[in-house]
């Protein structure tokens, strides 16, 4: 008997000791977060006075006074509305034209398909970095610097999601479109009626992803914007946090309120977003 | 049902040449439309061949002149110029020994505790799901914003980092992390780290989980212990998995920028300057487009290198089995 309950003790022992484990770790990967949304309710003396001590992650004095500052000394809400407008605009276009061109690399016959083909993946591994400053000259050649265009246009065809778009489309089971292309549907319509809402999980994928990614773009904002007319949040943050005077508090609720969108994007969906981070992994 | 598919790899021959859809053709089989691919293909491959391809191509030319940014004087070709001034050159020098320090000493940090978490998450405790999205938040987060936190918690008075060691360690001074040459850049790779662990978790979670089952059962009849089993059946089950979750790494490694770009610009004294923020204040901030451009290509050249060698080290390993 007392053999039973020993083996019974040490499973629930590794069974707690493996939950601290992971509890423990979990915290000190959210903890910068929570950070950051405790001191943007604390007044600035306090985010820096307590910043390095354990009531960094108390609200020792709550309020929302941050908040209303960070709006008026940042312009947060035209920084906010400029990043709606760029990332919106990017995914949406971006979603059309790479899904079509994916799909026409898996689907359709083409003259110079493999030449395509070819562009397509160098592009993949080619970084905008390579190539930002020349894309510059280029457009401001034109007079783009500093417009919404600018900050749109380049990122709207995406190599990386051409090629999801195709790989996914590769998968898909060929019978639906020969069935639609004897009915006398042209690709088009095949493409629209079939094709897109069977890969509905493809676009969400890629219109989350893509977010993750445009909201966040820093270096090509601050190569392309000057003044705040334009400007999206990044870099809107990267100025406040050196505006004098230098908040604290102000920065933090700035931070809080950027992040927001995409925390509530990535709680809502985040099991199909794992998931489709891990997919790419498995495939490559 | 699915239908079996060719599978494709860039540059592989097809099983039956391509036919045009874009041009109009003698129909040999009428009442079968060939279907016209044109609009679903020149939209993106347009914006391709401007906003990418083009570019790069100018980025290789220029390299090999002394374009500037604004001013209104044509370049000048000046041949292999900007590339002899950058092997001498010793801020370029201090980016590139930075970037691949980084990438030496933060990738497999990063793998190795990846797969450590992936394996504590491997499990079906009920609410595991909780924990594994709590690893996965910081992926989420704005590079700038939380290059920007931890601006804060690196403080030499003000920081949490300062505060918990100097709690945990008896005589413990507070450093000023970020502006001590020394530490910047391991400051900066606990960022890094932080930031990208939970992604990599990921792919390792989702290759565990694909372990054959039954090679786990018979090491484990054969009286092998957690290590072994790891060692012996789980590591060589995931190995195209690492390999991949190395080179993505050091590929995020060498494209480093929000992070220094927000919390040190580079300093101190160039302790922290990487490819990519050398390259925007060379082309950028001191307007000199050609040698930035020098610093692009080889910027591209070292990555092209790095992912080269990493295959070839996996690949070399499966074949000493």
């Amino acid at each position: 008997m007392a053999r039973i309950s020993k083996r019974r003790y040490t499973r629930l022992g590794g069974k707690a000791a493996h939950l601290l484990v992971l509890g423990t770790i979990s915290l000190l990967f959210v903890a910068p977060i929570l950070f950051m949304f405790i001191g943007s309710l604390k007044p600035n003396e306090l985010v820096l006075t307590e910043g390095s001590s354990w009531r960094a992650f108390v609200p020792t004095a709550a309020s929302l006074d941050n908040y209303v500052g960070a709006f008026r000394r940042a312009e947060f809400d035209r920084l906010f509305v400029n990043s709606v407008i760029v990332t919106v605009s990017t995914i949406v276009l971006g979603l059309t034209v790479n899904s079509m061109l994916g799909y026409a690399l898996a689907r359709l016959r083409f003259r110079g398909r493999r030449l395509v083909m070819l562009i397509v993946i160098a592009l993949i591994t080619i970084p905008l970095q390579a190539f930002a400053i020349p894309l510059l000259l280029m457009l401001s050649r034109i007079g783009w610097v500093d417009t919404y265009h600018i900050q749109i246009a380049p990122f709207i065809a995406a190599p990386f999601f051409i090629y999801m778009f195709y790989t996914h489309f590769l998968d898909l089971p060929k019978e639906l479109e020969e069935a639609a292309a004897i009915d006398g549907a042209g690709p088009m319509r095949t493409f629209l009626s079939i094709i897109v809402p069977l890969a509905k999980p493809a676009y969400a994928s890629a219109a989350i992803i893509g977010f993750l990614f445009y909201w966040g773009e820093l270096l090509w904002p601050v190569l392309v914007t000057r003044g705040p007319e334009v400007r999206p949040l990044p870099v809107g943050i990267a100025v406040f946090q050196h505006l004098p005077p230098v908040q604290w508090g102000e920065t933090m609720a700035f931070a809080t309120m950027m992040t927001i969108p995409i925390l509530i994007v990535f709680l809502v969906f985040q099991r199909a977003f794992v998931r489709s981070v891990a997919r790419q992994g498995v495939k490559g | 049902m699915r239908v079996s598919t060719v599978p494709v790899r860039a540059g592989a021959p097809d099983q039956e040449p391509p036919v045009s859809g874009m041009a109009p053709r003698s129909d040999p089989s009428p009442g079968v439309r060939r279907p016209r691919a044109g609009v679903f293909v020149w939209p993106a491959l347009i914006l391709l061949l401007v906003f990418q391809a083009v570019p790069f191509a100018l980025s290789v030319f220029y390299s090999f002149t002394n374009q500037r940014l604004l001013s209104p004087r044509p370049a000048r070709f000046i041949g292999t110029s900007n590339y002899e001034y950058l092997v001498t050159d010793p801020v370029f020098h201090r980016a590139v020994t930075n970037s691949l320090t980084f990438t030496v000493i933060a990738v497999p940090i990063l793998t190795g505790l990846a797969l450590g978490l992936a394996l504590l998450l491997d499990s079906r405790l009920r609410g595991i799901g909780v924990f594994r999205v709590a690893v996965f938040a910081p992926v989420v987060m704005v590079a700038a914003v939380s290059a920007t936190i931890w601006r804060l918690l690196f403080a030499e008075d003000a920081g949490l980092i300062n505060g918990v060691l100097a709690a945990v360690l008896p005589g413990f001074e507070p450093r000023a992390w970020l502006d001590d040459p020394s530490t910047a850049l391991g400051a900066v790779m606990v960022m890094f780290v932080w930031r990208y662990a939970g992604f990599m978790m990921v792919i390792f979670l989702a290759a565990l989980q694909g372990v054959p089952q039954e090679l786990l059962e018979s090491a484990r009849l054969d009286g092998a212990n957690r290590l072994k089993q790891f060692r012996y059946v789980i590591l060589p089950s995931i190995r195209n998995t690492t390999v991949f979750v190395v080179t993505i790494s050091a590929i995020f490694a060498l494209r480093l920028f929000d992070e220094v770009y927000i919390a040190t610009d580079g300093g101190p004294l160039n302790a922290t300057t990487t490819f990519l923020l050398h390259l925007v204040k060379v082309g950028f901030n001191q307007q000199r487009v050609g040698e930035a451009s020098a610093v692009a290509i080889v910027f591209v050249l070292v990555s092209v290198a790095v992912a080269v060698l990493i295959r070839l080290i996996g690949r070399e390993r499966r074949e000493v089995d």
